[in-house]
């Protein structure tokens, strides 16, 4: 298994502030991974790093082997960075062949490329455009479509959702797990429904430091031991009263030891046995007359990140 | 170097389909148009008219310019005045924007995935190299056609020798583009340090003006020196004025030695500022 990044002591310094303070990671490749934290942590500036927009105050940083901004890695690294925009006034069409031309192609492979990529992200039919004319959501797949020119082997994701209407984020969303076996993924994300149905490793930074809040800081989620004896339990409803009655009954049942229910509503019950208890926790519901949406084993990534 | 001509070639596809470039090649028309009609034209109806003995006269005893005459014709030297004058304030306005804007908006961090960031600086200067190379060919061009409707009558022989006129203001040519390659240099300086095109445009104002504070001080202090007067980007221009001819490479290559300080500087600034 090849390494996708390492971190050793990594320090970034703004004037006094130390956006990322010793961050020590290394990540083989393989699932994709998510990488989250509260807004300060450090994600963009570890984002910029491994990217290259941005120098290490100290320590040292590798991806896929080699020093970010390294001619070695253009070609094999791809990325969506938060925010960032084609130029206006040329056609999308234009640019994401000039960026084929720079990565080394001739101009019939670029044309053919561009047209590839846009395909992939189904926007074929907007290479004549420019980019202002186009919707956000279109503008990130746009932005996702230059990530994919050549053949890279990791794509580096910032916010790649952030302010997308649902439909263009179910695109992006199914692009992202169709790719996901032939490239290595890292996104960065404030939006941990989507980080659980994307990816299966998960970096937890704060105050510029991998923590291991959460008992996930560098985890394979499906190696979590908190994931054993838990049912999370999504119910249709959101009146908070018929939430705690439904955590009360559920705590009865024979195979639930206990069930509270969680800040954003979901009931987390702890049990004997999970497939015992789910049968039994649907049942209780299909009796009573209580609509429930999702019976799933363990806890969310939310909960466990931040109910500790 | 196929990356540095690929850059190249999207910073003048860039240029032209801008705001900033469209507003820069209108200002360079009707700036050109004025010389023509002001300056270039008149200049051969008053030599043409016998007064070139006056005019030289003139030309020698009040403002040293009395070599101006040797051209072919005096509308070559109209052009040659005019050109180094409105050139420079072409160039910084059309290549203020090399990276500024493209910083600020993320696009920068598009390209240095694919490239290294001294090869966008080298493309971007590149491309405004060619573009300003256009309009200088445009005055050249436009000046010969002035030279062409003016002495249509003359006989074959009267007129002067294609030949050499050719060579004195091909030689000139080349002089005036690099002339204006230590302007493009200073721009793309100031580019890489600024967040818009019109912020880059006023550090190179004060950059300019430091830089005459710092001649003038260190001429008082030690003594006018060859080397002060050459400190300002453009100060070959006054040198350059009075020459003619193969006679102005000279002095414009001290402009080359500007653009290779300036480039170097502004490749540290790309190297070390974040993106």
């Amino acid at each position: 298994m090849t390494t996708m990044l390492t971190c050793d002591a990594l320090v970034r310094r703004y004037g006094r502030t130390r956006a990322l303070d010793g961050v020590d990671l290394s990540l083989d490749s393989g699932a994709p991974v998510a990488l989250v934290g509260p807004n300060g942590a450090g994600k963009t500036t570890l984002f910029s790093v491994l990217c290259g927009y941005v120098r290490p105050t100290s320590g040292s940083v590798t991806v896929l082997g080699h020093k970010p901004g390294s001619a070695a890695l253009r070609g094999q690294l791809g990325a969506l960075p938060q925010d960032a925009e084609l130029a206006p006034r040329r056609s999308i069409g234009a640019q994401i062949e000039d960026f084929g031309r720079l990565q080394g192609m001739s101009r019939g492979q670029a044309r053919a490329e561009r047209e590839r990529v846009l395909d992939v992200v189904d926007l074929a039919d907007v290479a004549r455009q420019l980019p202002d004319s186009l919707s956000h959501g279109m503008r990130k797949r746009v932005a996702l479509a230059q990530a994919l020119i050549g053949s890279p082997r990791l794509i580096l994701l910032d916010e790649p959702t952030a302010g997308v209407d649902p439909p263009n984020v179910r695109i992006i969303h199914g692009l992202i797990r169709e790719m996901a076996g032939d490239i290595d993924f890292l996104i960065s994300s404030h939006n941990l429904d989507e980080l659980e149905r994307l990816t299966e490793r998960v970096v937890y930074l704060d105050q510029g430091q991998v923590s291991s809040r959460g008992a996930v800081a560098v985890a394979d989620m499906a190696g979590d031991t908190e994931a054993q004896g838990r049912l999370t339990i999504t119910l249709d409803v959101v009146d908070a009263d018929v939430h705690d009655r439904v955590a009360a009954a559920v705590t009865g049942l024979a195979n639930v030891t206990g069930c509270r229910v969680a800040p954003r509503g979901d009931l987390v019950a702890d049990v004997l046995s999970e497939d015992a208890a789910a049968a039994e926790v649907i049942g209780w519901c299909a009796g009573n007359g209580v609509r429930w949406r999702r019976v799933s084993r363990g806890r969310t990534l939310e909960e466990r990140l931040y109910e500790a | 170097m196929r990356r540095v001509l690929v850059l190249a070639r999207a910073e003048v596809q860039r240029f032209i389909g801008s705001r900033r470039g469209l507003v820069s090649l209108l200002a360079f028309c009707l700036l050109w148009y004025l010389a023509l009609s002001w300056f270039v034209l008149p200049a051969g109806r008053l030599a043409s008219g016998g007064t070139s003995v006056g005019l030289e006269a003139m030309l020698d005893q009040y403002l040293g310019l009395g070599k101006l005459l040797r051209w072919p014709a005096s509308e070559y030297a109209a052009w040659w005045i005019a050109a180094l004058y409105l050139l420079p304030f072409v160039a910084v306005m059309a290549s203020a924007d090399q990276v500024a804007s493209d910083r600020a908006r993320g696009t920068l961090r598009y390209l240095v995935l694919r490239v290294s960031r001294l090869e966008i600086l080298a493309g971007r200067f590149l491309g405004q190299a060619f573009i300003m190379a256009a309009a200088v060919l445009a005055t050249v061009l436009s000046t010969l056609a002035v030279v062409w409707y003016q002495h249509r009558s003359l006989a074959p022989n009267d007129a002067a020798d294609g030949g050499s006129v050719i060579a004195v203001v091909g030689v000139a040519t080349i002089a005036l583009w690099v002339t204006l390659l230590p302007w493009l240099a200073l721009m793309a300086l100031v580019s890489s340090l600024a967040r818009t095109p019109g912020q880059a445009t006023r550090y190179a104002l004060i950059i300019w003006v430091l830089l005459s504070i710092a001649a003038a001080w260190l001429a008082s202090r030690f003594g006018e020196h060859v080397v002060l007067d050459h400190l300002l980007p453009g100060s070959p221009v006054r040198t350059l004025l009075s020459r003619m001819g193969s006679e102005a490479l000279g002095p414009a290559s001290i402009g080359l030695i500007h653009t290779m300080v300036f480039l170097a500087l502004a490749a540290v600034v790309m190297y070390r500022r974040d993106l």
